[in-house]
């Protein structure tokens, strides 16, 4: 009894000091919350190679630096250009000389007001291919000269449709050249948010730029970007709350996010096609009749039930659905497994043949495509083998030295459609599959020099119906994107580039 | 990690009786689990329920039915018809990797032990340097130089297994060859082969088998690593540890995905380590 009274008396302060304790868990973070600055934190699966936007040509990077750095023209969400630093644009009537106006509000992180010498020297910078990366996307850039502190005019080498679109991508950015050397470690921008601190393979912080020309672009203080490199430690993380997005869901627990009353789910197509790409040069694929055969014999649905769980749309050409320039063939080029055997057997190979289908490690969706591929062949009799290979190895092996048979990938993030088609021109260094055809490269040499925007669409259209045709390449699916957001989470946009925009993102209670 | 198998050493006794049932449930219960794995492989070997390849999207992830005992994988794929093919995947490298091992360390082990000397010296001093890396870490290196595949698996864990038991060896005959009846043999002219094979390596075998399904389990233990890693068995090949893999993002959705090929991971491990226990203690007369 006596034990059971002291019992008491402890109960009784321990009640106490419960009290205490759960009013403080509960009053205390809300109180700190109103001193402590209101932050977004995203999910991101690598650790990008740098943050300077002119030294990669990783998507990982410029899903981020959109954040840091401002183009002269940016993209809409539905693929449209707009003013972003330059406020309007004019052409010459021969398609020449571009006159850019400048915004004259523009600062950068470090203070400095930024003027059109600014961007004259970053679009310099750009067009040497010892400093940029993708300086072949501003090869076409003769001159740029200074009219005025807030007016440059880019004079071309010859007409180029695309030139625009290329300034919206990622790696147009504009940046200080003060900090250039240091840009990939600190990087300087006059974007929405400027660049706090990096711990390597765990967070990139960034933080509101007071001084950015849209005060109502940015609506939280501080954003983090969080690597968490496994796709079910990124949805474990989600709903527990500690980041807030996971622009990347694996297709398979879409569900499991949208059951969640926490959580909402926002499934967008995404500007990217997945492709079975063949080696045209390589035997027996140098005969169409084989290639076709394949297209023939892969039925898209199934390969999009087995790699993005039913969540893409099936395509017939190198070109998505989403694109303004889309041209719909599938009804043309149905799955007729009979049809596939017959060409085979004209090709003088109708008992089939062993091939080998590389896949990229990196990616589960081109790895399970691979896979429902190889047992789709099948049917008409070809083994194929499935190797999976890094991704080193696979750039080497597949993409530069062109060295494989058959192996699935993804292409994403062009907004003009000759980025998109202009690597099966026979001559490109990005032809990997040594596909040649002499139309398609006179249409696609015709069309990138076109400014008659009717035009252009007929000739793009005639290019994905010989890509269609004459298949150097299987052209699968267009993967949805799989977004994961907290519920508080609202504003997030779904861009046709590889970008994480967050101007408008905002995060209530 | 994979711990770096040994036979144990001699142990105090208390109570020899009561130990000794222990000894015995250990092997018999180790011998039941390890029996199962062989027979699920050799099943798997000649028959299936499904094709194991045979995909049907329209019963993606379905969970255990009486057509599907494990129920299905991510394509609709048979996880029972291929967790029965990866048995086999796992008894295949298993005994490779025992063989492998088995020989050249036995053949590197008593070359030192019966020469001693310089060739001591040297071997073992190689042996020394391969066995300071863990053994996963050296066969994930050899798959690296040698390739993704199963047989590569197989030589690259058969070859990381190979300083354990040639440092056994070594031991075993250096402690045999100082008995008398070695001794005696030598004076009766026989010659060395004859020695080996008579009186070293009767002797030495109890302990080498031990070590032989220690090596079996590491090694089906580290061809699922491997396998998961993407560097073991390839699609659409299957393999428990490949299928642990795939499993990954289906842990809520399907379940079932993980853990049988899990289960069945452990209970190979279990088992040969059991056997090999039993086994240990069996032979050790200091434990008889």
């Amino acid at each position: 009894m006596e034990r059971m009274n002291g019992g008491k008396l402890g109960r009784g302060a321990m009640a106490g000091l419960l009290t205490f304790a759960l009013l403080a868990t509960v009053l205390l973070p809300g109180l700190a919350g109103c001193a402590r600055k209101q932050a977004l934190r995203v999910a991101i699966n690598t650790d990008p190679d740098g943050l300077d936007p002119y030294k990669t040509v990783a998507a990982a990077t410029f899903n981020l630096t959109r954040n840091i750095f401002d183009t002269l023209i940016q993209t809409d969400p539905a693929g449209r250009l707009g003013p972003d630093l330059a406020t309007g644009w004019q052409v010459s009537t021969d398609g020449l000389t571009y006159t850019l106006k400048l915004r004259t509000d523009v600062y950068f992180h470090n203070g400095r007001k930024m003027t059109a010498d600014d961007v004259k020297w970053s679009l310099d910078q750009m067009r040497d291919p010892n400093v940029h990366k993708r300086a072949a996307d501003f090869a076409a850039i003769k001159d740029v000269k200074v009219l005025a502190p807030d007016q440059v005019a880019i004079t071309l080498n010859k007409p180029s449709a695309a030139f625009l679109s290329n300034l919206a991508m990622g790696w147009a950015a504009i940046v200080s050249k003060e900090a250039a050397a240091t840009m990939s470690q600190n990087p300087v921008g006059t974007g929405p948010f400027k660049f706090v601190e990096w711990k390597k393979d765990q967070e990139i912080a960034l933080e509101r730029f007071n001084r950015y020309f849209d005060p109502k672009a940015a609506r939280v203080d501080r954003v983090v970007f969080q690597v968490i490199p496994e796709a079910p430690a990124r949805l474990v993380a989600l709903k527990a709350g500690t980041v807030d997005v996971v622009p990347d869901v694996p297709p398979e627990n879409a569900n499991e996010v949208q059951a969640s009353s926490d959580l909402k789910l926002v499934v967008k197509p995404m500007n990217a096609v997945q492709i079975l790409a063949i080696n045209n040069k390589k035997k027996p694929f140098d005969d169409v009749r084989v290639r076709q055969a394949l297209a023939l014999a892969i039925d898209k649905q199934t390969v999009i039930d087995g790699s993005v769980w039913g969540y893409g749309k099936p395509i017939a050409s190198h070109m998505p659905p989403s694109s303004d320039y889309y041209v719909d063939l599938l009804a043309q080029h149905q799955t007729d497994v009979a049809k596939a055997k017959a060409l085979l057997a004209q090709a003088g190979l109708a008992k089939g043949f062993k091939t080998t289908i590389v896949l990229p490690e990196p990616y589960m969706l081109h790895r399970r495509a691979g896979q429902v591929i190889a047992e789709q062949l099948k049917a008409i009799g070809v083994q194929a083998d499935l190797k999976v290979i890094d991704w080193p190895t696979w750039l080497s092996e597949v993409y530069t030295k062109r060295n494989y048979e058959l192996t699935v990938i993804g292409h994403t993030g062009r907004l003009d459609p000759d980025p998109w088609l202009n690597r099966y021109v026979s001559t490109s260094k990005e032809n990997y599959m040594n596909f040649s055809d002499p139309e398609y490269d006179q249409i696609i040499a015709q069309a990138a020099v076109s400014t008659d925007a009717a035009q252009r669409k007929q000739l793009y259209g005639r290019a994905q119906e010989i890509l269609a045709d004459q298949a150097p390449a299987v052209y699968l699916q267009a993967p949805a994107m799989v977004i994961g957001l907290n519920k508080a989470v609202e504003g997030w946009q779904v861009y046709p580039i590889d970008i994480y925009d967050l101007r408008g993102v905002s995060k209530g209670k | 990690m994979i711990e770096r198998g040994r036979p144990r050493p001699g142990r105090r006794e208390p109570n020899p009786l009561k130990l000794s049932r222990r000894r015995r449930t250990n092997l018999s219960v180790g011998l039941a689990l390890a029996t199962l794995v062989v027979a699920l492989a050799v099943i798997g070997a000649v028959w299936t329920p499904v094709d194991p390849a045979r995909m049907d999207m329209t019963h993606r992830a379905a969970p255990p039915t009486a057509a599907h005992l494990f129920g299905t994988d991510e394509f609709g794929r048979d996880t029972f018809s291929r967790a029965l093919k990866g048995a086999g995947s796992a008894v295949e490298v298993g005994l490779g990797v025992a063989v492998i091992a088995g020989t050249l360390g036995l053949a590197l082990g008593a070359l030192a032990g019966y020469r001693g000397g310089l060739v001591d010296e040297v071997l073992m001093r190689l042996i020394d340097g391969l066995y300071a890396f863990p053994p996963l870490i050296m066969a994930l290196a050899l798959v690296a130089v040698l390739g993704p595949g199963l047989r590569q698996v197989t030589v690259a864990i058969g070859l990381a297994e190979v300083p354990a038991f040639a440092r056994l060896t070594r031991s075993l005959i250096i402690g045999l060859r100082q008995q008398l009846f070695v001794e005696a043999a030598r004076a009766a002219g026989a010659t060395d082969w004859q020695i080996a094979r008579r009186h070293l390596l009767p002797n030495a075998a109890p302990a080498l088998i031990v070590q032989a399904s220690i090596a079996f389990s590491t090694a089906v233990l580290a061809e699922a690593a491997l396998s998961f890693l993407g560097l073991g068995v390839q699609p659409p090949s299957a393999s428990w540890g490949l299928m642990l893999q795939e499993a990954q993002s289906f842990l809520t959705l399907a379940p079932w995905m993980a853990i049988f090929p899990g289960a069945l991971i452990a209970a190979t491990i279990l088992g040969f380590n059991l056997v090999a226990d039993g086994l240990a203690e069996r032979s050790d007369p200091r434990l008889r």
